[in-house]
């Protein structure tokens, strides 16, 4: 925990200040959602696919009900924001992680 | 005093080195092409190991000082060599840093080595922190360095206290600029 407090710390000012300067790009339910993605494809170089079975694997974790339209939302935020890129056909659910 | 890791030693001093180098080999140097007032030598208008101090004093809380310290002397012996102005120089850096984290602590009634940007227990803006100690430690970095320098230049103090906060706000856009970053690094880390 010790060794985290510098990266924390730092997450902590530009969250906070992202959101004083209206700057915020990722809402609670982002973090949450990208948090999942990174444990559970972020040991994964090759793509990834985000289908039913996630959004299942994501209610059982956190007991609530995440719908599809936040979790697409989420992930497309995410792809904005350069954190995961779409591969694949415009209609495939497979994102890689940004190098 | 809070635990401190070997890791969180290395990144605080390298950190810390890092910026001083660079401020020390290129964005001073790159000043005295542009400036001609007699003070180039000593102080630069874009300080931004200022801004890196304040950071890690802020996420590390006094826990950070001692790297901070030995990187600043390492530095200014590398750039000013053996001399009691390297270790004055170094010392002040810390001591300015000092005022406004013990002031901030007392004041939110915690203890005096805690890191203040952790804190649940009031609700407060970071920036606004941040924006304060850069402005008060660079008050005190100025004053002291005046006095370091026997209180010969009036104005000396001014231009520390400008390059300090240029610096700073630099220093401020560019970790906003990389937020992203943090944001991967954090949670590989939480990993």
């Amino acid at each position: 925990m010790t060794d985290l407090r510098l990266f924390l710390g730092l997450l902590k000012i530009t969250e906070d200040a992202a959101t004083t300067l209206g700057l915020e790009t990722l809402t609670p339910s982002d973090r949450l959602i990208l948090s999942k993605l990174w444990e559970h494809f972020g040991s994964q170089n090759d793509a990834f696919e985000v289908g039913p079975e996630f959004l299942d694997l994501l209610n059982d974790a956190h007991g609530k009900s995440t719908s599809r339209a936040q979790l697409y939302k989420s992930l497309r935020k995410l792809e904005d924001n350069k954190i995961i890129f779409h591969t694949g056909s415009p209609r495939s659910k497979k994102y890689v992680f940004a190098q | 005093m809070a635990g401190f890791s070997s890791k969180t030693s290395v990144y605080a001093f390298s950190i810390t080195l890092a910026a001083l180098l660079l401020q020390s080999f290129v964005i001073s140097p790159l000043e005295e092409n542009f400036r001609t007032d007699q003070y180039v030598s000593i102080v630069s208008f874009v300080y931004i190991s200022h801004g890196v101090k304040v950071l890690l004093a802020l996420t590390l809380g006094l826990a950070a000082f001692p790297a901070i310290f030995l990187a600043a002397l390492i530095n200014a012996l590398l750039f000013w060599g053996v001399s009691i102005t390297s270790f004055t120089g170094a010392l002040i850096g810390i001591v300015s840093l000092g005022i406004p984290l013990i002031l901030h602590n007392a004041s939110v009634k915690k203890d005096l080595w805690h890191p203040p940007i952790f804190n649940n227990e009031v609700d407060f803006s970071a920036l606004w922190l941040y924006l304060s100690f850069s402005l008060i430690a660079s008050f005190a970095n100025g004053l002291l360095h005046s006095a370091l320098y026997g209180f010969h230049n009036d104005a000396l103090p001014f231009y520390f206290i400008l390059g300090d906060n240029i610096g700073a706000l630099v220093v401020f856009l560019f970790v906003m600029m990389i937020r992203r970053i943090i944001l991967l690094k954090t949670i590989r880390e939480l990993g």
